[in-house]
């Protein structure tokens, strides 16, 4: 890892990056924390982390069975568990090709499907 | 903090609308120290009345995750872990700090348990706590 000292993560073993867009008009902050098990995403119009949820890429055998999307398995670990929390999860991260389960705080106040489908496509700029 | 990787940036910039350049509500803090031959290194996100709090060394794991607040029905605070066993440290220190700053807060402790070396994780959270209280 590059180790700028006067960076506030020189040397530091978590890489954060950071960036807010507007969605919609709503004012939106994600925040990606990669560390070596784990991703820790934010993507919040609250400013808070809201509903957490655990996001695990499903084991393929056959990568020709499976077509260019990956899938994963949601868990609501704190917040809203009803489908549509499940549904936004795997939108937001969706586009994005990791194998690392993700932890992913998700707090909208937009949920339409074109918001998301921004939100996603800002996410996966980030990585 | 900055955004670096400023190609990535304008690559995206075309697909969302912008109105201007927001200003981030959320902040990023890191700090480390020395205890015990153990280098131990923290991250704070600062949010709306919360924060999230990482602690860990290299390399960097998120192991286990809790989170504790205060409520009215209790003078102690509350706490549930999301993430790993109750028997991590998170559990602790997130209903010390909840205490501490009445906020929500978020823990993911990561570090081998060490009777010894809690404490003194806490003292210097707590000294964090008091010469930067913006960041938290």
């Amino acid at each position: 890892m590059d180790a700028p000292k006067d960076g506030k993560t020189g040397g530091f073993p978590v890489k954060t990056t950071q960036k807010t867009v507007m969605v919609n008009d709503h004012k939106t902050d994600i925040l990606c924390s990669h560390f070596t098990d784990k991703l820790f995403v934010v993507v919040t119009q609250f400013n808070k982390l809201g509903n957490l949820i655990e996001l695990k890429r499903d084991v393929v055998v056959d990568d020709a069975i499976t077509t260019s999307r990956p899938s994963y398995s949601t868990k609501v670990l704190m917040g809203r568990d009803e489908p549509l929390m499940h549904v936004l999860a795997k939108n937001v991260m969706g586009k994005l090709d990791i194998k690392k389960p993700v932890v992913l705080a998700l707090a909208l106040k937009d949920e339409s499907p074109k918001s998301v489908a921004q939100l996603s496509e800002a996410v996966k700029g980030m990585m | 903090m900055d955004a670096t990787g400023g190609k990535e940036d304008e690559v995206v910039a075309d697909k969302i609308p912008r109105m201007e350049d927001p200003k981030p509500s959320i902040s990023v803090h890191t700090f480390h120290d020395q205890i015990i031959d153990n280098e131990c290194f923290f991250q704070v996100i600062k949010l709306e009345d919360s924060f999230h709090l990482w602690i860990g060394n290299s390399p960097a794991t998120f192991g286990s995750f809790t989170v504790a607040l205060q409520t009215k029905f209790d003078k102690l605070p509350s706490s549930i872990p999301l993430l790993g066993g109750t028997d991590s440290p998170s559990n602790s220190l997130a209903l010390q700090l909840a205490k501490k700053t009445g906020k929500q807060v978020f823990v993911s402790c990561n570090l081998p348990f060490h009777g010894q070396l809690m404490p003194l994780i806490e003292k210097r959270i707590s000294q964090e706590l008091n010469n930067h209280p913006e960041h938290f």
